[in-house]
């Protein structure tokens, strides 16, 4: 009898056995005692240890730009220039000339560029990397963002597979040549962007669909390799000897952790596990932290058409716009919702936005150049009263006849928590009735998509740093843009922006549209997103751009 | 026993199938597409659906789908780009299976002792402390108790990391806040079985025999009170198995618990379907399995069948 007790517990456990046999116990056992396991052998290695939010979905630079990705990209990776700390300097090619209509870009690749194997790196790899962000068959999440190169956007369509009817060529192993359908001031610190990083067409052909799912498919032609990539946990990335400037580079090693939940990532910088991480606004007042943007515009969107005939009338009157925009008080909303971190949006353009508005082709910050301040920072009620009656009599609806705006919110408890700040605004300052419906994120988008809502809270960051990222959203387009915002005047301006040589001209056509935009468009302003972050005191010199806001620590010094 | 197995093989075979095909057509009648997002073009996503062959009759998908996985192959995940969801589910259960397994070792031999020595000591401090242990176990939700645990034993005492599943230390508190519940569970049935059959003639004939009180309760008691045991252990296997998403978040551990919850929200329909399958096939195994111990456990039940 009790062997037989045994035999049964022993069965069970050797189940279980065989069920840890696949358990990735050596790669645990592997790594150096955690803790503070920074300083392992060679004690005066510099190490950074950051965390991301989320695991990156690949690292194949052509298919996607999410943020956790950029974190590492930016470091791997190089392309033709590189921008730090708003400068932009010579990255894979040492020099450039731009053509008098600024739509003809000629890149000079530098000799001594190689990737991390050690074989050279000539404009051929940039030529199959512009070639396999833009084939369709290849399925690249953002090749849109390049259809201002000649071409490219039929390339990308498939109306015709003919490649040299696409503006990038490879005239000789050093020269890339790359014609634009219209001009673009922004094209040169655009180059940055990892999604125009060269591409290995060897690796690429040898790892077929698993290109960019594991560290060792990809060749690497940035500061860094990227050494290990342990999925949903952590990547290391170590310096790349290869690089053509590694004697600049400072961080020997970067070790970059998925961290889910941001008290996690708190505790773990606590224990001195980690260098930088967010902070989450509950623990913001017990840490030293400094803030961070990653280019996060947040508004009331508006749905134009509205959902029936009688809020449509409402939401496309100007003055029913203005009169939400002066009703809400930013300030109150942020601290009930988001903590302090965040700052109050009083206009549409990020306050971080740079443009250039010269020949001399300098960038320079765009809100201080063009100031406005469409709204308060706290409400005006007695402005938005008065917009409301205007509102009501051109429209012929009364305060008590106005009807209830269905509000289409994201699943999160925090969007839950906006959506109410918002409601209770919106009732207890103009009498607007709004009715919450949550859904989940892809229902939302298609909610969205669709035009079934009246109202909603967007966010939309930036791609390249001028206010043409954010500008060109309101254009009208086939199938109406998101909130069927229907202005020719507006679309004339951008188009206008679009094409022109002329600097100043483009910038002041930007501000303009800006300006129309705001009169009682479709959106208002609410706030721009500023993340809080704790940074190791002894390590400076990172640079954290607002398109993104991973860290760039390729340059950091150390104390 | 042979042919009472085979037909519970079958049975299996063909849950995995009914849950694998309303599965499939479930997610794809979500409203919603899996490439959608702030920034997607209509262009980008016809190029997508394309890639992903979705451009194809569902019906023909199905079937495909069917194919593949009989081959063992689970598909590409929407989400990771090159990965495969046989890659994404067999790394991230490595880790939760590890987890797992040492959290069911620990809150089972744990559990039993406790429900063990609270029905010895009926009714005194000892019973009383047990059921305390449980109690909390039950009712304290394992995120709550994995803050605490973190808060207390990695920021405030400063003796275990907080996070990350790397060396022993590492592993401490995420097995106890993962164990914690299951460790009630089986000390609270364990207990009320003791005490249920320590009435029963067998134990009155056992006594009347002249046996030793400790033979009384390793031989007759504890053998006939486990049995309830073994059922509940089915389901708790395949639950602490297989990822636990509040745990593996606090503490930073890579394993299968956020896919569940990332794969739904963004419509990755190949890893909501493997997950489906995996789980499915794991929950349906651990069951098989307990039939089978419980056969061998009790001959009754053997017989009975």
């Amino acid at each position: 009898m009790k062997k037989r007790l045994l035999a049964i517990i022993a069965g069970l456990m050797a189940v279980c056995m065989m069920l840890s046999a696949c358990a990735p116990v050596g790669s645990n056992n592997t790594e150096e005692p955690s803790g503070d396991g920074t300083e392992t052998g060679d004690t005066s290695e510099k190490v950074i240890r950051f965390s991301i939010a989320a695991e990156p979905p690949t690292m194949d630079p052509q298919i996607k730009t999410a943020s956790p990705m950029a974190a590492v990209a930016t470091h791997v990776y190089e392309g033709l220039v590189r921008v730090f700390d708003g400068e932009i300097k010579p990255g894979m090619a040492e020099s450039w000339e731009i053509s008098e209509d600024g739509l003809t870009y000629t890149f000079h690749i530098r000799d001594e560029a190689k990737w991390s194997d050690g074989q050279k790196l000539t404009a051929n790899d940039f030529e199959y990397a512009f070639h396999r962000l833009l084939d369709p068959a290849v399925g690249s999440e953002f090749a849109y963002l390049a259809y201002d190169i000649v071409g490219a956007e039929d390339f990308n369509a498939g109306t015709t597979t003919d490649w040299s009817t696409v503006g990038v060529k490879a005239t000789d192993e050093q020269t890339l040549v790359i014609t634009l359908r219209n001009p673009v001031s922004y094209f040169l610190s655009f180059m940055d962007f990892t999604l125009y990083s060269p591409t290995r067409q060897d690796m690429v052909e040898a790892a077929g669909a698993s290109y960019g799912s594991e560290a060792e498919y990809q060749a690497y032609n940035g500061p860094y390799v990227l050494e290990s990539w342990e999925h949903d946990s952590k990547l290391v990335l170590v310096k790349n000897p290869e690089y053509w400037d590694a004697e600049n580079i400072t961080t020997d090693r970067i070790e970059v952790y998925v961290v889910l939940d941001a008290n996690t990532g708190v505790a773990m910088y606590d224990a001195g596990d980690l260098d930088i991480t967010d902070v989450p606004k509950d623990l913001i007042p017990a840490y030293d932290t400094k803030v961070f943007s990653d280019g996060g515009e947040y508004f009331i969107m508006a749905n134009w058409h509205g959902m029936t005939e009688e809020t449509g009338k409402l939401l496309s009157n100007p003055n029913f716009m203005k009169a939400i925009g002066y009703g809400i008080d930013r300030t109150a909303f942020i601290a009930a919702t988001l903590g302090d971190a965040t700052q109050p949006a009083t206009r549409y353009n990020l306050p971080l936005l740079n443009i250039i508005d010269n020949a001399e082709g300098k960038q320079v910050n765009f809100n201080e150049n063009y100031p406005l301040e469409a709204y308060p920072a706290t409400a005006d009620l007695e402005k938005a009263q008065e917009y409301l009656d205007l509102a009501l009599e051109e429209t012929g609806f009364t305060r008590e006849t106005m009807p209830t705006f269905v509000y289409a919110c994201r699943d999160a408890d925090s969007n839950r928590l906006m959506a109410e700040a918002l409601q209770d605004m919106l009732k207890t300052n103009l009498g607007i009735n709004i009715d919450i419906q949550q859904m989940e994120y892809k229902q939302w988008l298609e909610i969205i998509n669709q035009h079934e809502y009246d109202l909603t809270l967007y966010g939309w960051g930036p791609d390249y740093d001028d206010p043409m990222t954010y500008m060109d959203l309101w254009m009208q387009k086939p199938g109406g843009n998101m909130a069927n915002y229907d202005n020719p005047e507006y679309t004339e301006l951008i188009e206008f922006a679009k094409n022109t040589t002329d600097a100043k001209a483009r910038a002041d056509a930007l501000y303009e549209a800006e300006q129309i935009l705001l009169d009682g468009g479709p959106i208002v302003p609410v706030y721009f997103k500023y993340v809080a972050y704790v940074q190791n005191p002894d390590i400076g010199n990172i640079d954290r751009p607002f398109i993104g806001g991973q860290p760039k620590c390729m340059y950091a010094t150390f104390n | 026993m042979a042919k009472y197995i085979l037909k519970r093989i079958l049975i299996s075979i063909l849950t995995i199938f009914v849950l694998v095909t309303i599965t499939f057509f479930l997610v794809r009648k979500l409203p919603g597409d899996p490439f959608s997002s702030e920034k997607m073009q209509p262009q980008i996503k016809e190029n997508l659906i394309a890639y992903y062959g979705m451009d194809k009759p569902l019906l023909q998908q199905y079937f495909t789908y069917l194919n593949n996985l009989l081959h063992g192959d689970l598909g590409y995940s929407l989400v990771y780009r090159g990965r495969t969801v046989n890659a994404i589910l067999g790394e991230s259960f490595a880790y939760s299976a590890d987890m797992g397994i040492r959290a069911l070792l620990f809150s089972t031999i744990v559990g039993l002792l406790l429900g063990i020595i609270a029905a010895l000591r009926h009714a005194k401090a000892a019973d009383y402390a047990c059921m305390i242990v449980a109690v909390i176990g039950v009712s304290v939700p394992s995120f709550i108790a994995g803050y605490v645990l973190q808060y207390i034993f990695a920021i405030k005492l400063e003796w275990l990391p907080p996070a990350q599943w790397e060396t022993l230390s590492s592993t401490i508190m995420p097995v106890l806040a993962l164990g914690l519940g299951n460790l009630a569970l089986v000390a609270r049935l364990m207990r009320a079985n003791m005490l249920d059959v320590v009435g029963m003639d067998y134990i009155k004939t056992a006594k009347a025999k002249g046996l030793s009180p400790f033979q009384v309760t390793t031989r007759h008691q504890i053998r006939n009170a486990i049995l309830p045991v073994v059922t509940v252990m089915g389901p708790a296997v395949a639950n602490l198995l297989t990822g636990t998403f509040v745990i593996e978040k606090i503490f930073s551990i890579p394993g299968m618990g956020r896919h569940y919850v990332s794969s739904i929200q963004n419509y990755d329909y190949t890893t909501v379907l493997g997950l489906t399958v995996f789980f499915g096939t794991f929950l349906v195994v651990m069951n098989l399995i307990v039939d089978i111990l419980y056969g061998i456990i009790d001959p009754r039940i053997r017989v009975s069948k």
